[in-house]
Order: structure tokens, then sequence, then C-alpha cells
């Protein structure tokens, strides 16, 4: 509890005494001091509320049109926002490259081949999310890594790392109309990482464990 | 003796109102009373935990739904209690019959509905306010948009005034026979069994989800107003078939 919270505390009990004494009927006090608490919570809360950074994510319809735009090559349409990291690896041509992962699912590797050999494997992880109620909340997301070793190349997402969310829920009154149901749908959205690889022409991919590859058309 | 002055019934309803809500000024007492009982159970709030992605995310979510909840059992109680015969004495103050009086009841049940509607509303900002007093390190999204506010007091504040109506019913089945304080709690308890026993939303859990399942604002201030009217229009008669000071 913070110092406002002691002098709001402190103001409070001495307007409950002066209207608790005998000058005022007992309702009347309860309901000034009742209706006072809740309009001090409420422009509180007003002031340390926040905006939704972005549109609420519908999930399925944002899931398939970030894949699908992978899946073309047309990154720049992909907001930089779900651009977790970029980075460059120096490959022999010649040898095989595996592509591995340690995420619990598969994760889905995007092959996109240059025109060109020039030596070089331009690495994107992408990643949606995780949103709380419409709220970007990455920053307390560990970055995943890229690791290559001789002729594997690595993603590995770190150890989980908890987060704790308190957040104020719409009340069935309001979510009956807003969302059609009683109960609010479920507030965590995150789509699955992606990888976007820029390869070398002549360059030969291997499917290792824990990726699905999807080459770019 | 009879009067030779004329009463004009909106002047007798205007007293009778004012009248009634200053006397019945207490009813609030009860609600605050309530409702912060209401905002205690509510720091429970809904936890809900899911995990990947290389992260673990505990999400615990505070709302008014409790209060909300407790306000309309309070105001069943409320329109229960101004049937009784201590409350109907109030009346003889006036210069009155049986429409006035349940008509001023009414203004005075809705009032008291909009009134604790808007404080249950409210109380989820006492309960945000009291939970962020006392977190440590967590993300804190609170939000609060006008427009969720504002549906969410209409609604309520009609949910809370079909409570009444049916209190108010109730009520004037008990005062026309007491056997029905013991009938009509036995009725709804067993309604409620049978629902559960059959597996069946007919009864209670039909009518409720009559109310709950409707998402259009339209159909569902429809259904509560001419449910209402519905319901105290019973009661009015029924109170008209009561014999004069019983």
């Amino acid at each position: 509890m913070n110092v406002v919270t002691i002098l709001i505390s402190i103001i409070a009990v001495v307007i409950a005494i002066f209207l608790l004494s005998k000058r005022f009927k007992m309702t009347y006090s309860l309901l000034i001091i009742y209706i006072g608490a809740l309009l001090i919570s409420s422009i509180f809360i007003w002031f340390i509320s926040i905006e939704d950074e972005r549109e609420r994510i519908k999930t399925d319809e944002m899931t398939n049109q970030f894949n699908e735009t992978l899946r073309q090559g047309e990154r720049e349409r992909i907001d930089p926002l779900y651009l977790m990291k970029e980075e460059t690896f120096q490959i022999d041509e010649d040898q095989e490259l595996t592509l591995t992962s340690n995420y619990e699912w598969e994760v889905r590797v995007y092959v996109d081949r240059k025109n060109i050999d020039d030596g070089k494997v331009e690495a994107s992880i992408y990643h949606i999310g995780p949103y709380v109620d419409g709220v970007y909340v990455t920053d307390s997301l560990a970055p995943y890594r890229l690791k290559k070793k001789e002729d594997t190349l690595g993603f590995y997402v770190p150890q989980d790392r908890t987060v704790k969310v308190t957040m104020g829920a719409p009340e069935f009154t309001v979510t009956q109309f807003k969302y059609g149901e009683v109960f609010s749908e479920d507030p965590i959205y995150a789509n699955d990482p992606a990888i976007y690889l820029q390869v070398p022409k002549s360059l030969k991919i291997k499917r290792g464990e824990g990726v699905f590859i999807d080459y770019v058309k | 003796m009879m009067s030779l002055i004329k009463t004009d019934l909106v002047k007798v309803l205007k007293m009778q109102y004012l009248f009634k809500f200053k006397a019945n000024i207490d009813v609030f007492s009860s609600l605050i009373g309530i409702q912060l009982l209401a905002v205690l159970f509510s720091f429970g709030g809904f936890y809900h935990s899911t995990h990947g992605w290389g992260m673990v995310i505990n999400l615990q979510q505070y709302s008014a739904n409790i209060v909300i909840c407790f306000t309309f059992i309070w105001a069943l109680i409320t329109a229960i209690t101004i049937t009784t015969k201590p409350y109907r004495h109030y009346d003889f103050t006036f210069v009155t019959n049986r429409l006035s009086s349940s008509l001023s009841n009414i203004l005075f049940l809705l009032t008291v509905s909009v009134l604790g509607s808007i404080t249950a509303m409210l109380s989820s900002n006492l309960i945000k306010f009291i939970v962020y007093m006392f977190l440590d390190d967590s993300i804190v999204l609170f939000k609060q948009p006008f427009f969720d506010f504002f549906t969410g007091m209409i609604t309520t504040s009609l949910y809370t005034f079909l409570f009444c109506s049916i209190g108010y019913l109730v009520g004037a089945f008990i005062q026309y026979h007491k056997g029905f304080s013991v009938v009509i709690p036995v009725l709804f308890m067993g309604l409620l069994i049978f629902d559960g026993m059959t597996m069946n939303s007919t009864t209670i859990t039909g009518f409720t989800e009559f109310y709950i399942k409707e998402s259009n604002p339209f159909y569902f201030l429809l259904k509560t107003i001419l449910m209402s009217s519905l319901v105290l229009t019973a009661a009015i008669s029924i109170f008209n078939h009561l014999e004069v000071e019983r």
C-alpha cells in the first residue's frame, strides 16, 4: 500500500466518524459513505485503466491469415509487431541443413528459396500474442532462440516463465449481449510461433524433430 | 362520513411515493450490507491458468457478478417486505385505495431497482480498487468501457425490477393466505429438484434461461417489461381482493 492509499483511508475514516455521529440519520450516513467509496474507487480505476492496444483478435481468422501470408511469401504484409527476432547465419550451400525444435508442438517453418547462392540463411521468428483480453503481453515472454550448430539449425523455446495477470471481467449483464452468452470468452489468445527462412537456392533442407516444413510458393 | 374533496390520483401517488421513499429509507442500509458482503466474497475472483509458448499465464479475473446476484436477492426480499402489514399501514396515513398504494409501491421498487443496480455495477470498481491495493507483481489489465457500464446498469436494473415484481407477487400471495409462505418456497425448491432430476430446463431453470440466454437487447427489454407488468398486474388484483386493513 502506498502513501496515497493510507491518506485516502485516513480521510475516509474521518469523514465516516463525522457522518456516523448523531447529527445524521444512520442510513443517510451509510449511503453517503458507501456512494463516496464507490465514486472514489471508480475515479481511481478510471486513472489506471488501459486502452486496448489493438483490435480484439479473432483467433481462427487471424491464424489462417497469418499462416497463409507467410506461405505466399508476402512477409511485408505482416505487422512488424509480430516479428520477434531476425538473425542471419553463414552456411555452406553444399551441406544439408537439418531443422529441429524443442517446441512442445510442431513449429511451422516456411522455407523461401532465394534466386542466388549467397551463403546466408536469413531467419525470422514470428509470433502472435499472447494476448490477454486484447492486450499484448509479449514483454513478459522470454525471447525464443535460434541456434546453428554444424549442420543443424535449432529453434528453442525457453523454460516456462510464469506471468501473473489480474483483470476485471465484464459482468454477466454485459456479456449476455456483448458475447451472446453469460460466460465471456477465454481472454487469453496466442498463436504458435512460425519461422520464416530465406535460404540459398541450392541448399538442401532436412526435417528434424519438432518441425513442419512448408515451402513458400 | 364521506369527504367532498376530490382526490387527484397523480397527486396522491406522488405524496405516497415520497412518503414511502422516506419511510423505507432503511432498505438502503440492508442494500449496503448485502453488497459489501458480496464484495467480500468477490475477492476470491475467478482463477484461470494456461500454459504454452514458453510461458505460464495465471489469470485472476474480478467482476461484480456476486454483488449483482446478491442485489437480486435483496430486491426480492425488499419487495416481499413492503407488502407486509406494518408497511401497508403506512398507506392509511393518506387518502388512499389499493390501486394508488400498489402504484406507489411499484414506483418505489422501480427506484430502488435502479439505485441498487447502479451501486452494484459501481461496486466492481471498489473490488478492483481494493484488489489493486494488495497486488504484488502482477500485470494489471483494468478497462472501463463506458458503454459496458451503461449496458450493465440498464440490464441489471431490468433484472432487479423483475425480481422486485416477483417478490411483490409472492408478498401478495402471502398476504392473501399465510399458507403461501410455506407453499411458495416448497414449490420453488421442488421445481428446482425436478429440473435437476429430469436434467431438463423446464421450470425454474427454463425461466432463467429465457432471460439470460437472450442476446438481443430489444427482446430482453420486451421480455422483462412484459413479464414484470404481468406479474405486477396479478399482484395488484390480489391486493384489490383483500379486505380493507387486512
